[in-house]
């Protein structure tokens, strides 16, 4: 859930980049500069206390209009909402004024309350006041008056009936609504700080255009863009605090809550590529990058486009094997609810994404070198072939665990620019994992797989040599692991946590049983990303403390 | 024991006449069931019973006074339960002691038996989406049962439920009636339920809702009453009266 937010917004930059990147590489003219030299530019800002300074100020204005706003707007909704002769009186005054675009207002202000904090903060909480007044008020009107009467046939007053089951009903409204308008309160922050003042993003764009310092307006653009992202998700994350009740149901409609109309569509999207064994991949690709260091020095950009050529690929490989499996999917039970078996996404709009993903990753290859550029389209093809092996062997859990094996070769190759026998170890400790654990997901869709006459190890052997085969790949896993304390001759460090990494192995195999499969999900994930994560951290503390020693 | 005299009463200033002179009356710890066909009136007249209707003619006198209001000694399970969707189950069940002030020991001593006895300790920081409808069901019965009431209004409270769940908690409420010694009324659409919990069984005639009979049912609230002979004689009567409406 919360990880496939995360990943939404690691997609939809990475998109957003190369869509950048190509457009400055079009435009060639420093208005626009490419995306490595304005990310270079802003962390170079992070570094300044001027920068931080008009950060704090943009997100001290913004932030105080939201509190005084919904501090007002909430209880006068309520009050309108919940007394019908105030909603006759006051209504027909918000609807009359509510098409005129408040912003006009602001001269006005500016006359009233001066130039400082004042008038901007009165300028953003005027326009975020009437969006949470109006959603408020239709959130209090909407409840059911059965409501009320049951709460009366307890001898409830007015008190009551307002703490009780009036402000808890308009909460979420309220929230809704403030979490929608954090774009426009944004906008409005930009505009009021764009003249008569000296601090803030807005104004920091605004002197960097005076000044011609083109990448230094794109510092402040990407200063604004993360205040907004981080008010959006803490509001989320509020308001699924305070309104707990609103996300008890099941985990798709959780979701939809979650996403904003217009989001929506993403969110399925989202959904379609859902996390699963790739994601620990990651961290093998960074422990490779902390082995290639040796060789070659690493650069922003190599990193850059590593993890784009990583998303692309990713997101490519899953939009296709859902799509392949569409047909397959519908009919179980347990995947019947993916996005494409269950209409949420057409055929085409699946493909679109496909072909969009896999240009992401063929083009960050090419930002990388040509051989990486080349060496793109049989990588590609293994990922898509991954998808049919299922249907003709049961060698399929091997062919998933190479495909995603690839990434710490890749890595390397990205880097160094030659292949390496040393880190294939890395891959087959990679390979054997992820296959290791394939099995143990395709127990539980053996009686499904042996309907569809689908190929995998427990279908074809049964669960309880399945079980036997995946312990005997972690083994393998685990014994590659371990020689990579020699080939690389890391720090003993290393072997500290590769014997912590043995025992969650063994946590892991105690905790599926043949007649029970029950754990096989949630304790999974989360003993999984400690496992890749723990490695990483292994191979990073083996190679830094390697010198000390 | 409460007392229904005349009782009459219009919506939309008068046009639409719903109740037409409904007399019947309830002794201590006795039931009634109330049966008619949809939009009669039946979930009005239970809101007149209550207090929360307060504009009608004719009288309803509970306990000797003629009723003004709510009262904490009438619980009323509403038609689509009424449970609070932002409020835990323990929280849905402590809002009535909450409402009229008793302390925090009392509630949580009051709230811990009913929901042990219920079956739904267990569930108790569940809201109510997560339960099933029998779940819900009893968390409503709960919630009534805490303020300790003399009189138990039920409008149509198992009819989301599936035979099973039905009968079960069926079982559950007359154990409860005859613990407590509840006065209820039951509005219901099925004709079994009504036999098996109403000691009468009103049957009312279309809008406006006038009353075609009243059936005796002594045996009703026997757990053993449901295979009796005597039981599907009254239902088939029940039956036969409810046609020729
Ligand atoms: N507050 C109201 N204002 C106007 N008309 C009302 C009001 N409440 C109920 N009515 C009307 O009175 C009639 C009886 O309603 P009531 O809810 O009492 O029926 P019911 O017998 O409980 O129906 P059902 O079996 O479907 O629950 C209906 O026609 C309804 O539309
Ligand atoms: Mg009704």
């Amino acid at each position: 859930m919360r990880s496939s937010t995360t990943f939404s917004y690691i997609l939809s930059v990475s998109i957003g980049l190369l869509v950048w990147k190509l457009l400055a590489m079009a435009v060639a003219s420093p208005v626009l500069p490419s995306p490595e030299a304005a990310f270079s530019a802003f962390f170079e800002s992070c570094k300044t206390t001027a920068f931080w300074k008009n950060f704090g100020i943009s997100a001290y204005r913004v932030v105080a209009s939201i509190l005084i706003a919904w501090s007002l707007a909430f209880p006068i909704g309520v009050f309108i909402g919940y007394s019908k002769r105030l909603d006759k009186v006051v209504s027909p005054m918000i609807f009359m004024t509510y098409p005129i675009p408040k912003i006009v207002f602001l001269p006005v202000i500016l006359l009233m309350f001066g130039l400082g904090d004042f008038s901007k903060i009165t300028m953003i909480s005027i326009i975020l006041f009437f969006q949470i007044l109006v959603a408020t008020r239709d959130g209090v009107q909407a409840i059911d008056e059965k409501y009320f009467d049951s709460l009366l046939s307890m001898g409830a007053t007015d008190v009551d009936i307002l703490k009780e089951v009036v402000f808890p009903a308009a909460l979420p409204h309220s929230f809704t609504a403030l979490r929608i308008t954090t774009g426009t309160a944004i906008s409005v922050l930009f505009f009021v700080e764009s003249f008569a003042t000296a601090s803030g993003l807005g104004y920091m764009i605004m002197d960097s255009w005076a000044k011609v310092a083109y990448t230094q307006i794109f510092v402040g653009i990407i200063g604004m863009s993360i205040l907004g992202v981080i008010l959006y998700e803490t509001l989320s994350y509020l308001e699924k605090r305070i309104c707990p009740w609103q996300y008890t149901e099941s985990e798709n409609e959780e979701e939809d809550i979650s996403f904003p109309r217009p989001f929506a569509k993403m969110a399925a999207y989202l959904r379609m590529i859902k996390f699963n064994h790739t994601i620990f991949a990651l961290p093998f690709a960074l422990a490779s990058l902390v082995l290639v260091s040796r060789v070659s020095p690493i650069t922003l950009h190599a990193v850059f486009w590593i993890i784009m050529a990583m998303v692309g690929a990713r997101s490519a490989a899953m939009g296709f094997n859902r799509l392949a499996d569409a047909s397959i999917d519908s009919k179980n039970p347990r995947t019947a609810v993916r996005e494409i078996p269950s209409g949420a996404i057409s055929k085409t709009d699946a493909g679109l994404f496909i072909v969009v993903s896999s240009i992401l990753f063929i083009s960050s290859s090419m930002m990388l070198s040509w051989l990486c550029f080349w060496l793109s389209f049989p990588v590609l093809c293994i990922l898509f072939c991954y998808s049919y092996t299922k249907r003709f062997t049961w060698l399929s859990h091997i062919i998933l665990g190479f495909s995603i094996s690839l990434v710490p070769m890749a890595v390397w190759v990205a880097v160094a620019g030659t292949f390496s026998i040393k880190i294939g170890m890395l891959c087959l400790v990679l390979l054997s994992y992820i296959s290791g654990f394939d099995i143990l997901y395709a127990c539980q869709d053996r009686e499904f797989d042996r309907k569809e006459k689908l190929y995998s190890i427990p279908a074809v052997f049964g669960i309880k040599k399945a079980l036997a085969v995946s312990s005997f790949l972690h083994i393998i896993s685990f014994l590659s692991l371990l020689s990579l304390y020699w080939i690389f001759s890391l720090s003993p460090v290393f072997l500290i946590f590769a014997a912590v990494i043995a025992v969650l192995f063994i946590v892991e195999h105690k905790l599926v049983k043949p007649d029970d499969l029950s754990k096989v999900n949630v304790a999974f994930y989360h003993i999984n990303s400690i496992i890749s994560l723990l490695l990483f951290v292994a191979i990073l503390s083996g190679e830094l403390l390697r010198s000390i020693y | 024991m409460i007392y229904a005299d005349a009782l009459c009463k219009h919506f939309d200033n008068g046009n639409l006449e719903v109740l037409d002179n409904i007399s019947f009356h309830v002794d201590d710890g006795d039931s009634i069931a109330i049966i008619g066909p949809s939009g009669c009136g039946k979930t009005t007249l239970l809101y007149i019973l209550s207090g929360l209707i307060r504009h009608f003619s004719g009288t309803v006198i509970i306990n000797g006074k003629e009723i003004k209001g709510p009262s904490r000694k009438t619980a009323f399970i509403l038609q689509d339960f009424g449970l609070l969707p932002w409020k835990t189950v323990w929280q849905n069940v402590c809002l009535g002691m909450k409402i009229n002030g008793f302390s925090k020991k009392e509630q949580n001593e009051t709230a811990e038996k009913l929901l042990l006895n219920l079956g739904l300790l267990q569930h108790k920081d569940y809201y109510p989406v997560r339960l099933s409808g029998g779940e819900k069901q009893r968390v409503a019965i709960a919630r009534s049962l805490a303020l300790n009431p003399e009189i138990l209004l039920m409008d149509e409270p198992f009819s989301s439920l599936d035979t099973f769940a039905r009968e079960k908690l069926q079982n559950i409420l007359t154990k409860i009636w005859h613990a407590n010694r509840l006065t209820m009324i039951i509005v219901t659409h099925n004709i079994e339920e009504a036999v098996f919990l109403g000691k009468k069984i009103i049957v009312l005639s279309g809008r406006p809702a006038s009353i075609k009979t009243i059936i005796n049912n002594p045996d009703a609230g026997e757990l053993t009453y449901r295979t009796a002979d005597s039981f599907f004689a009254t239902c088939k009567m029940v039956r036969k009266m409810v046609e020729d409406i």
